[in-house]
């Protein structure tokens, strides 16, 4: 009998964590009620951005801010942190369900919204080009609700939280 | 009856959904430069999408209309790791000659905003629910159903006699 031993080493990690990241955004843009197109658009420059941070250690977190596209005024922020030395069981693993549920008993009313992702680094992080700085839009009036693990994997996983008023 | 060959390209963890678009971009048309290649790889994002919520495990990407028949999977986890079924050969026959078309799966959720996304950058490239079958595939079941077995009797005179 033969035993084919997978280690899934720190990339096999980073590589998956980072797809299912814009795997959670994409379903939170479009159960929250906008079109996940702009997200494809920008797919594979996050994908490699995130990847990389991942990989360096020092990405903090993945923003996602909706707005109002008139006044630019924040509607609803998810916010993924990730969490770097996570064990867990050795399996990489992604719950979307604990999002779409949230999503249902916060509400948001996309009409007239927008959205933008802004990633959080570690200071000194590299700088990667086609990536600009940008500020977070006020939470003033906001309170954050954490939801706690989504994304797991060997090293690395993330939480989930958001904000609504 | 048209061939049909199968590939199953490693993903996640192995590639991140992007690079495996691309693998798959090169398997079906390899040249960079070409019109098809530059088609496809327009649609990068929108394919990552799917592969990341991995609806490409059980429907594949079908490309028809242009050559042979091409069915892509995706291998994902341990799997995509050891390389165990995956087969990333390249094809002996490219399937994006002239007319060719691709059908892409997507969770059904999905498919709206992807059809509309797909529109705009694609006129060959369309999304499909994961569990339906390619239009083109609809079209063959329905032509099946529409054939008239014909009997054929033999001459046993004429057929003696030569």
């Amino acid at each position: 009998m033969s035993t084919v031993v997978t280690v899934n080493t720190y990339t096999h990690t980073v590589t998956y964590v980072a797809s299912k990241l814009l795997l959670s955004l994409k379903e939170i843009i479009r159960e929250i009620g906008l079109s996940p197109s702009k997200l494809a658009s920008e797919w594979a420059d996050l994908e490699e951005g995130i990847s990389t941070w991942l990989q360096e250690r020092d990405l903090v977190e993945i923003v996602l801010e909706v707005f109002n596209a008139r006044t630019g005024r924040l509607a609803t922020r998810w916010d993924l942190e990730i969490v770097y030395g996570y064990t867990g069981d050795g399996s990489l693993w992604t719950d979307t369900w604990a999002i779409k549920y949230a999503i249902k008993k916060a509400g948001c009313d996309p009409s007239g919204c927008d959205y933008r992702i802004i990633v959080r680094t570690k200071p000194g992080a590299r700088s990667l080009p086609g990536w600009s700085s940008a500020d977070f839009k006020s939470t003033v009036g906001f309170n954050r609700y954490w939801l706690g693990s989504t994304i797991g994997g060997n090293g690395i996983a993330s939480e989930t939280a958001y904000w609504s008023k | 009856m048209s061939t049909v060959f199968a590939r199953h390209v490693a993903s996640t963890p192995e590639r991140t959904a992007s690079l495996t678009w691309t693998q798959i971009a090169t398997l079906l048309a390899p040249d960079p430069t070409s019109d098809a290649r530059k088609e496809i790889d327009s649609v990068q994002g929108i394919g990552a999408s799917t592969i990341a919520s991995e609806a490409t495990y059980n429907d594949a990407i079908v490309v028809y209309g242009g050559g042979p028949r091409v069915r892509v999977y995706c291998v994902f986890g341990d799997d995509a790791i050891t390389g165990d079924g995956v087969n990333e050969d390249p094809l002996p026959r490219l399937p994006t000659g002239d007319g060719w078309r691709m059908s892409i799966p997507f969770p059904s959720e999905d498919v709206e905003w992807a059809s509309k996304e797909l529109a705009t950058r694609s006129s060959r490239i369309t999304a499909r629910a994961v569990g339906e079958k390619v239009e083109e595939e609809q079209d063959d079941d329905s032509q099946s159903a529409r054939a008239v077995p014909r009997l054929v009797s033999i001459d046993t005179a004429e057929f003696f006699r030569s």
